[in-house]
């Protein structure tokens, strides 16, 4: 794996579960619709990690609930939406991210205008 | 069903997933894997590296579920080192409590006897402080006493109790734990066990 790519997966690692709750927010949905939500968002899941163990532990820990249903005349799946928990630890997740991602702006932004000027 | 999804299914009976849960899991996979083919998308784009793994893949998901238990995480070397200290610290107490037990017994449990005679009649025996003498008729058949007026046998600092073995058992068990210990902790042991 080339190093960007790892850096980029092991960054997502970090945030994966809070982007599934955020897709989760604006509907139900089951699991390969997820990927093609964070997909339609330049995210799409490549390297090391996988959506499904993930769900496996956002249920675990209360923060989803999940029914079957019908999909769009495939087979039954299963639906996952954020519950009350989750849209909770999905809060304080975002604030924790946009805490880290602005000091690492800070320390990075600088570089970043040198490299472009 | 695919050859990825029945290998989850192997790995997920092997690890003891209830069936119904695995059905479950493999239909929601096999359904995914199915739709993303159809619209073109790679099975790595839904899954990952765990594509190219599908037992780790497998037992992740179960694990991060609840359905088994999460691999053990080897002991670091650090508490692995401080067990083998304490070990090593017992058998040497073991060790010192063997000689202890034995010193008591040498000192306190040995009986001393010495023959005295006064020589001739009318001369006393000096008697020592804790000993005491037994008029020979009483000494028994293993000790000899010649029958000189006067004599006798001082006995003193008898103990009930034989401590000695039992000290010196202590000793064998503590020297010999320690010596184990120490070639077990010993380092061309230790990259012996790591080559083999």
């Amino acid at each position: 794996m080339a190093t960007g790519e790892r850096r980029r997966t092991e960054l997502l690692r970090g945030v994966l579960d809070l982007c599934l709750l955020a897709v989760m927010v604006e509907g139900p949905a089951y699991g390969y619709e997820m990927t093609r939500r964070l997909r339609s968002r330049g995210l799409s899941i490549v390297g090391e990690g996988s959506i499904y163990p993930l769900l496996g532990r956002l249920e675990r820990d209360g923060l989803v609930e999940t029914y079957r249903a019908a999909s769009n005349g495939g087979p039954p799946r299963k639906y996952y939406s954020a519950s009350d928990a989750g849209r909770r630890a999905l809060a304080a997740g975002v604030s924790e991210w946009q805490a880290a991602r602005d000091a690492v702006d800070a320390v990075l932004g600088p570089v970043e205008a040198e490299v472009e000027a | 069903m695919s050859e990825f999804v029945e290998e989850c299914r192997r790995e997920w009976k092997r690890l003891g997933v209830p069936d119904p849960l695995a059905n479950e899991m493999a239909a929601d996979l096999e359904a995914d894997l199915e739709e993303a083919a159809a619209e073109g998308a790679s099975a790595e784009e839904v899954l990952g590296s765990g594509a190219f793994d599908p037992r780790s893949f497998a037992a992740a998901w179960a694990a991060e579920r609840g359905l088994v238990q999460p691999p053990r995480p080897t002991p670091t070397a650090a508490p692995r080192r401080s067990r083998l200290a304490a070990v090593a610290a017992a058998f040497a107490l073991i060790a010192i409590l063997g000689l202890v037990v034995a010193s008591v017994d040498v000192h306190a449990g040995t009986v001393k006897v010495a023959v005295a005679s006064a020589g001739r009649p009318g001369f006393g025996v000096v008697i020592p402080p804790g000993a005491r003498l037994i008029p020979s008729p009483a000494v028994g058949p293993r000790i000899r006493v010649l029958p000189a007026p006067g004599a006798g046998v001082v006995v003193g600092g008898s103990s009930r109790l034989e401590f000695r073995p039992v000290g010196v058992l202590l000793v064998l068990v503590g020297v010999v734990g320690l010596v184990a210990t120490l070639l077990y902790w010993a380092p061309w042991a230790r990259m012996r066990r790591r080559s083999g």
